[in-house]
């Protein structure tokens, strides 16, 4: 059970940085995801970890030992992939024995081995099947089995549910997570799936271009997130410019490009004023009301009309051309209003809403692009 | 200029019926939805109309005509995959250009022609680009491009959108079907994520084992299924058996008021989305005080799972809200569940 540490771990392929200057810890029992679009080096960081490709620079700390001292095979880990590494001519319990049997175990224990974890995973009374018979979830479960089977401490996971139906993810999601805490392992796992990763880890590292933008729980991400790339990537965002105007004890005053005063709760360390940031609010954030002439200009609020408003089902997706140019886009609850195009309308901001960011140094369109 | 229409079309292969007694018409310039699970009816019905596929029985008529044993190359089809299929070291323009320079067409048409149509695209500039240096996205455009050059009148897409990672897939979600309105082409586009079908379509329709279930604008089919599987194909759904008598639904000890004069065994569907959840007690029917005992983070959404007293089981799904800071704090708080009379539907049980 160990705690993993990374120290400026980099590896590049010639000029290409597949990932650079990893400094993080995933702790002893922790569940943690790594999410980010394709490219982002998340898989290449799993591959490092497991041993399988060594870093071009940095050390990786096992339990406080290097890892240059394990082999891949001391360090107890299992490898789990979204094709399933099931020999199609043994059965469900052959399959999960087999892993303590190449490990040498005498054959009592894999016998005690592999009931425990076939029950487990919920496979007893399909010990006798063949993979040909099973669902796809059921040959996850196979693979997990016998994965654990060999005493895995730690468990790598590369989009292990992507050949799953989507029905049957939510419910694999917390059978894994459920068996990672009772097990007390130590799980990476790599994803391209938002509600996914939320639903599993415990914290969640968000990685762009190689680098890993911000780590921290699945709530922060959503409700407090310290990255401009992070609330972007998890859900969806609009983006602001502006600049600080005053502080107060407790509040700060943003100008933004339109002239509205935004107040949003002060942060430390206080913002100069005068400097310019960026301010993001989630689209389901916003409170969108009709009005019928200009009002005078209310706090947090903004001003524009109509351009689409559109009923997607389970919610309304609502696209606003904001007075001086900008266009936001709102996501409402589906029974909500509706409104017709060229509808004038005030969108307010709750003060909790707004995330504040330090203007990026490289601009904005930048810092959200995905690639 | 381009209608399309099946009639009693059937589909069987090896004994298994793809599609059964299939009728529908799509009008010149309509966006349709085809929506069902993975790799049944829709993918059958875009092979059925490309020609690629062949029918135990029906028509198919394209502006009129039967095109029934017509060959594909000659229905003027433009199919774009879930794989781009392009040649992915060939420039953009040569891509477009392919298929004329293979049939001896004038080429120095079909360049101004398909310069004309990379623009309408938004690919200005890339006519020189290799194709596979492009964004997933992009490549799509370059896909749509493409069969628009050779001709194509009718666009068939099949689950679009599926390579493209998640957040590109969001921003470029719109793109699709301005395009298909700004070249005027008649389009069916086969998915199954009802979302996608909502943003794209003018028209959807959902099918089940290839039976068509519904054929309807998005705002109808999603407000008035007209069957179970309907309305929880489209939503994630609360789904109990209830005897329904003098407008009220009983569910075990509870009772919904339903408002309709129904009477007998029915299933009750109640969308995720419909539950609405509240801290003060709201007013009106319906109204339950239940314990909240499971969240789950699911982005956009937020999932709460509300037992009201020890039997009834409620599951409520809300978009995203400040107040919701903090979210496992609340588990094993009390909270009200309300649910409106319309956005309870009913579907008889099978006798």
């Amino acid at each position: 059970m160990p705690e993993i540490q990374f120290f400026g771990i980099s590896k590049s392929y010639g000029r290409i940085k597949a990932v650079e200057d990893l400094n993080f810890t995933i702790q002893d029992g922790e569940y943690l995801s790594l999410l980010g679009p394709s490219g982002c080096g998340k898989t290449t960081t799993l591959r490092i970890l497991s041993g399988l490709i060594l870093p071009t620079k940095g050390k990786i700390l096992w339990d406080g030992r290097s890892v240059e001292k394990l082999t891949a095979d001391l360090r107890d880990i299992g490898y789990i992939f979204q094709q399933f590494a099931i020999f199609p001519h043994l059965t469900v319990y052959q399959n999960i024995a087999f892993g303590p049997q190449v490990k040498g175990f005498v054959t009592t224990d894999i016998e005690d081995a592999v009931e425990k974890y076939i029950k487990l995973v919920g496979l007893t009374d399909s010990a006798d099947k063949f993979p040909a018979s099973l669902n796809a979830a059921d040959l996850q479960r196979t693979g997990i089995a016998r994965i654990l089977a060999t005493g895995a401490s730690t468990l790598l996971l590369d989009e292990p549910m992507g050949a799953l139906d989507h029905k049957v993810r939510e419910k694999f999601q917390d059978e894994l997570r459920r068996l990672v805490k009772e097990l007390k392992l130590t799980a990476i796992h790599v994803t391209h799936d938002q509600s996914e990763a939320m639903a599993i880890s415990d914290r969640i590292g968000v990685m762009k271009k190689g680098r890993m933008v911000q780590l921290a729980s699945p709530e922060e991400l959503l409700f407090d997130p310290s990255q401009i790339f992070s609330a972007h990537f998890i859900g969806e965002a609009d983006f602001l410019e502006g600049v600080i105007i005053s502080n107060y004890k407790s509040t700060s005053e943003v100008e933004l490009i339109g002239g509205e005063i935004i107040t949003l709760p002060s942060q430390l360390p206080v913002p100069i004023i005068g400097q310019k940031v960026v301010i993001g609010i989630r689209r389901e954030f916003f409170e969108v009301f009709a009005i019928k002439e200009i009002e005078e200009q209310g706090k947090n609020s903004l001003y524009g009309s109509i351009m689409d408003d559109r009923f997607l089902g389970e919610k309304r997706r609502t696209l606003i051309q904001l007075d001086y140019g900008r266009r936001i886009e709102v996501k409402r609850f589906a029974n909500e209003v509706p409104f017709k195009n060229g509808d004038k309308v005030k969108i307010t901001i709750p003060l909790n809403a707004p995330f504040l960011f330090r203007y990026p140094s490289k601009g904005l369109e930048e810092a959200l692009s995905v690639t | 200029m381009t209608s399309i229409e099946l009639e009693n079309v059937i589909i069987e292969v090896n004994g298994n019926r793809l599609l059964n007694d299939i009728s529908f018409k799509v009008e010149n310039s309509e966006y349709i939805g085809l929506l069902g699970p993975s790799g049944e009816g829709p993918s059958v019905i875009l092979k059925a109309i490309a020609g690629l596929l062949p029918l135990s029985s029906g028509r198919i008529l394209i502006d009129g005509n039967d095109v029934t044993h017509t060959p594909p190359e000659d229905r003027h089809v433009g199919f774009v995959f879930e794989q781009f299929n392009l040649f992915p070291h060939m420039t953009v323009l040569n891509n477009l250009l392919f298929g004329p320079r293979m049939r001896r067409e004038d080429i120095e048409l079909k360049t101004r022609v398909a310069k004309e149509i990379i623009s309408m695209v938004r690919l200005d500039g890339r006519e020189e680009a290799i194709s596979s240096e492009l964004s997933g996205g992009m490549q799509q455009r370059v896909g749509v491009a493409r069969a628009v050059t050779a001709g194509a009148k009718i666009l068939l897409l099949d689950q679009p959108y599926r390579a493209l990672d998640a957040k590109i897939r969001t921003e470029m979600r719109f793109e699709i079907r301005e395009i298909v309105k700004e070249l005027k082409l008649t389009a069916m586009h086969a998915t199954h994520e009802t979302e996608e079908a909502m943003i794209t379509a003018d028209r959807i329709a959902v099918f089940n084992k290839g039976n068509l279930e519904q054929i309807d604008t998005p705002e109808n089919i999603f407000s008035k299924p007209n069957s179970l599987f309907v309305a929880t194909f489209l939503a994630e759904s609360n789904v109990y058996e209830s005897f329904v008598e003098s407008g009220l639904a009983r569910i075990g000890k509870l009772n919904l008021n339903i408002g309709t004069n129904l009477k007998g065994k029915f299933w009750l569907v109640i969308r995720q989305q419909a539950v609405r959840l509240s801290i003060e007690k709201p007013t009106g029917n319906n109204v339950f005080k239940g314990k909240i005992t499971t969240i789950r983070l699911l982005g956009e959404f937020i999932r709460f799972v509300i037992n009201v007293g020890n039997h009834f089981k409620i599951i409520s799904k809300e978009l995203l809200a400040i107040r919701w800071k903090n979210p496992y704090q609340l588990i094993g708080k009390s909270i009200y569940v309300k649910i409106a009379d319309s956005d309870i539907f009913a579907y008889p049980q099978e006798p």
